[in-house]
């Protein structure tokens, strides 16, 4: 694979979900690549965006059903594969950020060990392989005592620590996109930048892709090198993150005008109004 | 319109404390909105549940309208002092309709023309008539916000604690809600403490704001100087610059 | 009400579906339809509410049901086999067991029925006071709970009947007393989550009395997981009645009762199954049908939208 050739390729995702009123389409044909790079998918709630995550990875809640003309990772085609051979990608080649580490860490077992199992999932190696392993990830994330916190608890640790904690079991197995769905909502301001500080540098280093699944157009648009927004399961509007404000869509325009700023005080906030053919006029972008 | 001085909030026993509120003082102006700021735990929420009566154990002094309040408060302060918390999803009881929901406070006070009442409370939040008799799990998540403000000024109160009112909405729904909690204050004249931990809210809506930090009150600004990033304690800056979003080279990473 | 006929009904049905109702009672009257609509696709739990009415219309209508009087006793034709003359056989005094099983449906759903009515609402207002008052209010009605929960049912319900005297109400009052704390302890733990929630501060903040707020507010969320206990306990309910009623020391006789029945048809057992294993059935058959409508009421009440 050539440094410049897309690392995930989907064509044409559909998700779908079965409700007492009919099946609900939460993701309705949407194509994106991701190469070495940080790309933000940026939607409100029901727009699809945390399914398109979940999609990629054959993680849907049951009954879901989705849908794709070709998913590729790298030279796998993902949509081909079994739920078996699916284990192979998960966590190896593709890791899962999620949002809260109260929720995703296993508050029964020492973090350390958290980190040195999803080693040893995927590579063959001895106990205290995996350990030194675990604690150089602990380190590589910045954290100070990395033997000092190999042996605490999930909730012993702060929200930033345990996001970093996650980072460092996601990265271990050393994979080759990482999808973080809304990684730092849960985190403090200030805790918030550090933890994107340090997984910003890994990606980088590391030529790893990353999607970034948010709602915080904000943190998007200055975090990611280029930006998706999605609305009622499209794809509306992408464009590289520096040029967001020169966006095209109404969607995205509105989304703009009606965030508050610090340097604009009192200003009337300009409310979005949504017009009903956003949801299925082509758009005019689009390839 | 609002005093507090030296107010202190501890939890836990004796030996092994948490002192979420460390000697809070400020005062709050009638007919302006006053911002509190700050990360987790800084003990914002906390100071908001001492000033509307649900947390009553505190030590210090609290004035409100000139006259001093104790930890037990009367019918005749909360028919002054209302709140509107944060999520959507929880502060309207699933099995109330909106109408008992907001006649709830006018049974509990006495106060008759109940019909009448909510439906002008529920023009004032743009809810119309329709809305009035469905349950809390028929309507998004903005709707419920505007059924919990409607609750809230349906006794015409002159003060309104706000608890991040919009943290919990989408983007787009967030700016009209705001707008609509703007319109309302400078209508009647509110006076309104608002806890966020988002700095451009806080510009949007407050014309002062206090910034704390685990427990303590790190200083008090004018949204004007925060505007124009005169804060005097680094670490008012620190928000400030982390509110404009993701700069990787002024994040420094000494680690955790 | 079938299918066509409803479906005609489209005025009711749009009133029923209507997105923005006009009134309280249309609001209330949607959501029991829509909770109506889950029950009914789950077909255990209408089997079950079928079989109940089924019970409750016998009961009812047992004075033309019966074919004979239920104390009439025959001795001449005592121990006779089923036939026509006597749908389920007589029993050792001559009377006719099905005319009895009928008649001791009433018995059962009377004894069913008086404990949920008595021990539904106690239960839950002890519950849901100790809950939300915590402190030494909450201890003190634990402690009281825990002490009849310490009992066996049945050795609680025999002690009592004992010291009283045997008689159905006062089987009544035993069974009363040792099924209500299973319901406080239910409504308690319910509570616990429930007084920590914004719309229970909001009332607060809006200056409601303490009992207003238990009442009004607390209890209607404890009430779907109170009425699913309480169902599903009715069934323990009536076997408990059929096992006092089994020792002598519910129902006395001639009043007939199922678990009276098949105490004194244990001894022509082997002879005579059938004076046995009707009342048996019957008994079944109730507690079957009441298990499967507190299932089906518990996805009803608590639908995971």
């Amino acid at each position: 694979m050539t440094p410049n050739s897309p690392i995930l390729t989907v064509e044409d995702l559909r998700v779908g979900f079965p409700t007492p009123r009919g099946t609900v389409e939460a993701v309705r044909g949407i194509s994106f690549a991701i190469g070495r790079n940080k790309v933000g998918i940026v939607g409100e709630s029901g727009s699809g965006k945390s399914m398109t995550g979940r999609a990629i990875l054959k993680l849907l809640p049951g009954g879901a059903t989705s849908a794709v003309k070709s998913m590729k990772l790298g030279d796998t085609d993902l949509a081909e594969l079994s739920e078996n051979e699916m284990l192979g990608i998960r966590g190896k080649r593709i890791s899962m950020i999620l949002q809260d580490p109260k929720y995703s860490l296993n508050p029964v077992m020492r973090v350390g060990h958290q980190i040195a199992e999803a080693f040893r999932v995927h590579h063959r190696a001895s106990k205290a392989e995996a350990e030194e392993r675990a604690l150089e990830m602990l380190a590589a994330v910045r954290i100070r005592e990395p033997r000092r916190v190999f042996s605490l608890y999930p909730h012993e640790v702060s929200g930033g620590m345990g996001q970093r904690i996650m980072i460092a079991m996601m990265l271990i197995p050393e994979p080759e996109l990482i999808i973080a769905d809304e990684p730092t909502s849960a985190l403090d301001v200030t805790v918030r930048l550090q933890v994107l500080a340090i997984l910003d540098d890994l990606v980088s280093t590391r030529g790893i892709g990353l999607m970034f699944i948010s709602h915080d157009l904000n943190l998007v648009s200055s975090f990611c090198d280029e930006v998706l927004i999605m609305y009622a399961g499209r794809i509306v509007e992408r464009c590289p993150a520096a040029e967001l404000h020169q966006a095209k869509h109404p969607y995205t325009r509105g989304l703009l005008a009606s965030l508050p700023r610090l340097e604009d005080g009192h200003k009337r906030l300009r409310v979005l109004e949504r017009d009903p053919s956003w949801r299925d006029e082509p758009i005019p972008a689009e390839a | 319109m609002i005093e507090v001085s030296q107010l202190r909030v501890a939890f836990g026993a004796e030996e092994n404390q948490t002192i979420a509120v460390d000697d809070v003082s400020f005062m709050i102006p009638e007919a302006t909105v006053y911002g509190l700021v700050g990360e987790s735990g800084c003990g914002k929420t906390t100071i908001l549940r001492c000033l509307c009566g649900l947390n009553r154990q505190w030590s210090g002094a609290i004035r409100v309208n000139g006259k001093a309040v104790g930890p037990v408060r009367d019918l005749a302060f909360y028919r002054m002092a209302q709140i509107v918390f944060q999520d959507p999803y929880g502060s309207l009881h699933p099995r109330h309709t909106v109408n008992t929901i907001l006649s709830e406070p006018l049974l509990v006070h006495g106060i008759d023309d109940i019909g009448m009442r909510v439906s002008r409370v529920l023009s004032q939040v743009g809810l119309g008539e329709n809305f009035r008799f469905r349950y809390p799990h028929q309507l998004s998540g903005g709707q419920r916000q505007r059924v919990a403000i409607a609750r809230a000024l349906i006794l015409e109160p002159r003060i309104l604690f706000l608890d991040e009112p919009t943290s919990a909405l989408d983007v787009s729904v967030q700016a009209e809600v705001l707008n609509l909690l703007r319109d309302i204050q400078v209508e009647q004249g509110l006076t309104c403490v608002l806890v966020s931990h988002d700095l451009a809210v806080v510009a949007n809506l407050c014309n002062r704001l206090a910034v704390m930090n685990q427990g303590k009150l790190v200083e008090e600004l004018s949204v004007a100087d925060l505007m124009s990033g005169r804060a005097h304690s680094g670490y008012t800056q620190r928000l400030i610059a982390a509110s404009t979003g993701y700069d990787r080279a002024l994040v420094s990473l000494d680690s955790d | 009400m079938t299918v066509q006929s409803f479906e005609r009904s489209a005025p009711l049905r749009s009133w029923l579906l209507a997105e923005a109702p006009e009134s309280g009672f249309q609001a209330w009257s949607q959501s029991f339809y829509l909770a109506w609509l889950r029950l009914a696709g789950n077909p255990l739990a209408v089997l079950g509410v079928i079989v109940l009415l089924a019970v409750g219309l016998v009961a009812l209508m047992a004075p033309w049901i019966a074919t004979h009087s239920p104390f009439e006793q025959v001795l001449a034709e005592r121990l006779q086999r089923p036939s026509a003359a006597h749908w389920l056989g007589t029993d050792e005094l001559g009377r006719d067991v099905f005319s009895r099983i009928v008649y001791g449906a009433r018995t059962t759903l009377y004894i069913v029925g008086l404990v949920a009515v008595i021990v539904g609402p106690i239960g839950l207002c002890i519950g849901a006071t100790a809950g939300y008052l915590g402190g030494w209010v909450e201890a003190l009605l634990m402690r009281i709970t825990d002490i009849f929960l310490s009992f066996p049912s049945l050795i609680l319900a025999l002690a009592f009947v004992s010291a009283l005297g045997p008689s159905l109400d006062n089987a009544i009052i035993a069974i009363a007393l040792s099924s209500w704390p299973g319901i406080a302890r239910l409504a308690r733990a319910e509570t616990l989550t429930i007084r920590s929630s914004d719309y229970v501060d909001a009332v607060r903040v809006m200056g409601a009395s303490t009992p207003r707020i238990i009442f009004k507010h607390v209890m209607p969320m404890c009430l779907p997981s109170v009425v699913v206990r309480v169902t599903l306990s009715m069934a323990s309910v009536a076997l408990t009645a059929a096992g006092l009623g089994f020792l002598g020391l519910g129902a006395q006789p001639p009043t007939p009762e199922w678990g009276a029945m098949l105490s004194t048809a244990r001894q022509y057992l082997l002879e005579h199954w059938y004076l046995a294993a009707m009342p048996g059935l019957a008994i079944l058959t109730v507690s079957l049908a009441f298990n499967l409508f507190g299932d089906g009421l518990r996805d009803m009440l608590n639908p995971r939208s």
